[in-house]
């Protein structure tokens, strides 16, 4: 991929920077005033969220750019979210940012793979921050970021799409019962605070106590249907008897009709059974007046709530969540397991017996002897991975960066089969003395001449036709002078 | 019942539980009761168709006597319009402190639950009763029907202020027969329902009549408490669950009357050396099979229907059993 200009506008003024397909520099002879801008305009100009710098505002700006890439030589417009691509044969292609983002830079790199697209801007470009310290995972620039195990997965065409997604709802899982773990945290102060009586909520017990009541009302009434049932059979039962107009003979002969009044025992059942349903109805309406009573008490509360501060409904209302705090800590240990154990199993296949790991690191070692810090490195494939960058001195790691940056470059280059430009902001950090400068130009000039490379600096490098765009004073001073 | 500490519901509520007291003391003889009648604040009717005519009066401390001796006073000039009838049997001034005529070396005569008639009152008690009869002159009063009763009743807190009229219900239950045990705190809050009621009743011709309040407990009896029953070989949570699981059959059981009648008939007829108790439980042992026909289904398993036919058959024999022992024992 190759720029060939890039025109700024930013209201009345404007500025064409063109450059060469080989090596351009972007210099002035003081910091501040605008090359890191100008580098991030190129940036913006591809459709990458890049954050302003102090000096200009991007959205306010239109840029047009013209490259060639794998959709041939182009014009992309680019105006705050709205995205044009003008093709050689006259054809234009709109895109909406951020949601098409991905899309056109499938359309641009020439490749499908999210996994090398996502990361694709961090093998080409180095920030004039952190860049320099950036080898292989972390913010690129602005909320971009680079993951060498999902670019070597990109490389290497070893999708863990379920498994990331997996870890993702694992991570999101763990993130949710973190904040449970620090409501119940929350809870216990608020217990062992001493007015804890206060959110002792009163309401709750109320509440509680009156589900009871209403419980057993319910049962109660169930219960008298039942007597009430039992009472009229007992009547039908006795009506049957009378019906059939029985007597019997007592004792001395005289003849005995059979009814409720003779039959023995039937009254007792029926005032048993009257008694009883006197009794639960009784019961019905006592406890009836005083889940009455609670209701009351329970509204009124209510109305007594709108006056409390926010605080004190908050801390009543999580006082009132139920969180078990060991279960959701031993939660929070066996979700941390399983994200250990999902990495693991995507790093295991990220690395496993992987050709670009090999190649990548191979890359890396041969720059390492040449730039001289072969010691640095371990022989192990494994070492691109490494998390360990502390023991490291600046020059050394600037130098490791740099190295890194080329064998993405060269990999990703195989794998979409098009030259990427070669975007470094201040290469010549605080620590890096001009022979090692020098040696990483020459590098570049003997192994990289086919890519186009932009370089912004306050020094002057001897770079192979180099093309030098001078800033001299602000470069938004200059965009309102044209 | 509301019973908040205000002096006016404090005292309709020793008014309810010294009715309640009272009427257990008269048992036999009443036939009903009355709280805030037309004529007083407790009145008893006996079958004799005399009344036993109370005056309760309360104090909410127990250590104020500021107002004992004004009170006894009004309540004596009640009592003697209540007498003015001659319809009476009985004249009660009855009062929770122990201290009615705020003379302090009589108080050892009223110390606890005390019952005295004028003649077992102290001299100097006695006298301010003369003084106030003279004074006024209240003439229908018949010193020698007059009695001076005090229940310890104070504090906020029920079951202390509870506590004597429980032990009188308590001792009722106890003499009533041996089924009936623990059950006087349930009873009690039923009768002072029932009490409360009915001294809210602007009607004051209704009175509470002791074949009702006797039916509480007949029924308080039957309710299914595992530990009444006399299914001692089996385990306690078994008999409790299955009691919760066939409440609605064991109850229809012994409340229909083609059932019972016929359980009570075969009770009748059974021949046992034993008696009371002892009788049912062989009764129940014996004939628990032939009654296994309440289960419509039979693939309930057998110690499950052996256990709710026993219940059934204990229920309907011990409450008929409490139902003759009322009537002979408060001469229903």
């Amino acid at each position: 991929m190759i720029f060939h200009s890039l025109k700024i506008t930013e209201g009345m003024f404007e500025r064409v920077i063109d450059l060469t397909e080989k090596s351009n520099l972007i210099y002035s002879k003081k910091n501040s005033t605008g090359k890191t801008t100008l580098i991030r305009f190129f940036l913006y100009s591809l459709a990458y969220p890049v954050p302003s710098t102090k000096n200009i505002r991007f959205e306010k700006c239109i840029t047009e750019v013209n490259l060639t890439c794998s959709m041939g030589k182009i014009t992309v417009l680019r105006n705050d979210e709205y995205l044009e691509v003008s093709l050689e044969n006259g054809c234009k292609e709109n895109f909406v940012l951020p949601t098409d983002q991905n899309l056109f830079h499938a359309k641009i790199y020439g490749t499908q793979n999210n996994d090398l697209l996502n990361n694709i801007l961090g093998v080409f470009y180095v920030d004039q921050e952190k860049g320099w310290t950036l080898l292989n995972r972390g913010i690129i620039i602005g909320k971009i970021r680079f993951n060498i195990e999902q670019l070597v997965r990109g490389l290497s065409d070893r999708s863990c799409d379920d498994l990331t997604k997996d870890l993702r709802s694992v991570k999101q899982q763990l993130n949710k019962y973190k904040q449970m773990f620090n409501i119940s945290q929350y809870q216990q102060e608020l217990n062992e605070a001493e007015n804890n009586i206060v959110f002792d909520t009163k309401d709750e017990e109320e509440q509680k106590l009156l589900e009871i009541l209403n419980s057993e009302i319910t049962s109660l009434e169930a219960e008298l249907k039942r007597v009430n049932t039992v009472i009229a059979e007992n009547n039908s039962f006795k009506n049957f008897i009378e019906r059939m107009k029985i007597a019997v003979k007592g004792s001395n002969g005289e003849s005995i009709p059979v009814n409720r009044d003779t039959i023995i025992g039937f009254d007792f059942s029926v005032e048993f059974l009257l008694a009883k349903r006197k009794m639960i109805s009784s019961k019905i309406s006592s406890l009836k007046s005083k889940a009455e009573k609670y209701e009351r008490s329970l509204e009124g509360q209510l109305q007594l709530f709108k006056t409390e501060t926010l605080i004190e409904s908050f801390d009543r209302n999580i006082s009132k969540i139920e969180v078990d705090q060991l279960s959701v800590s031993n939660m929070i240990s066996s979700l941390e397991k399983e994200k250990n154990r999902l990495n693991k199993q995507i790093t295991f296949l990220t690395k496993y017996n992987n050709d670009v790991v090999t190649s990548i690191h191979k890359t890396v070692m041969k720059y390492a002897k040449e730039l001289d810090f072969e010691q640095f490195i371990t022989p192990s494939s494994d070492y691109i991975f490494t998390d360990d960058l502390k023991s490291l001195s600046g020059t050394i790691l600037h130098k490791i960066v740099f190295a890194f940056k080329l064998a993405y470059i060269i990999e990703v280059q195989k794998k979409i089969n098009m030259t990427l430009p070669i975007i470094l902001d201040s290469p010549s950090g605080r620590e890096i003395t001009k022979e090692n400068v020098k040696a990483m130009i020459d590098i570049l000039n003997r192994d990289f001449s086919d890519n186009q490379i932009i370089i912004a600096s306050i020094f002057q490098y001897d770079i192979d036709e180099v093309n030098v765009i001078e800033i001299k004073d602000r470069l938004i001073n200059e965009l309102r002078q044209q | 019942m509301s019973r908040n500490a205000t002096p006016s519901s404090f005292g309709w509520d020793f008014q309810i539980n010294a009715a309640i007291v009272l009427m257990l003391e008269n048992i036999k003889t009443i036939k009903s009761v009355r709280v805030e009648g037309k004529k007083e604040d407790i009145e008893l009717f006996l079958e004799s168709k005399k009344n036993i005519y109370a005056q309760a009066k309360s104090v909410m401390r127990i250590d104020d006597y500021r107002n004992v001796r004004s009170n006894l006073k009004a309540g004596l000039e009640t009592l003697n319009d209540d007498a003015a009838c001659d319809d009476y049997h009985k004249l009660i001034y009855v009062t929770n402190s122990p201290n009615p005529f705020n003379v302090e070396n009589s108080m050892s005569a009223f110390y606890g639950h005390s019952r005295l008639s004028y003649n077992d009152l102290p001299q100097s008690c006695k006298e301010i009763i003369d003084k106030e009869i003279e004074n006024k002159p209240l003439i229908h009063i018949d010193k020698s029907e007059l009695e001076i009763h005090v229940i310890p009743f104070f504090t906020d807190d029920f079951q202390q202020r509870y506590r004597v009229i429980k032990d009188s219900v308590d001792k009722f239950l106890f003499e009533l027969n041996n089924n009936t045990r623990g059950m006087a705190d349930e009873l009690l809050e039923i009768w002072q329902h029932e009490f409360f009621q009915n001294c809210t009743q602007g009607d004051l011709d209704l009175v509470i009549k002791k074949k009702d309040l006797m039916w509480s407990i007949i029924v308080l009896q039957s309710q299914l408490h595992p530990e009444h029953t006399f299914l001692g070989d089996y385990d306690d949570g078994a008999v409790e669950e299955i009691i919760r699981s066939y409440r609605y059959l064991i109850n229809n059981r012994c409340e229909k009357f083609e059932f019972i009648s016929q359980v009570l008939f075969d009770f009748q007829e059974f021949r046992s050396d034993e008696k009371g108790n002892k009788k049912v439980a062989e009764f129940i042992a014996t004939k628990c099979d032939d009654y296994k026909d309440v289960f419509e289904l039979n693939e309930i398993r057998d110690e499950v229907q052996d256990i709710v036919v026993k219940i059934i058959l204990q229920k309907i024999i011990t409450n008929r059993f409490l139902a003759n022992d009322i009537v002979k024992k408060v001469n229903l």
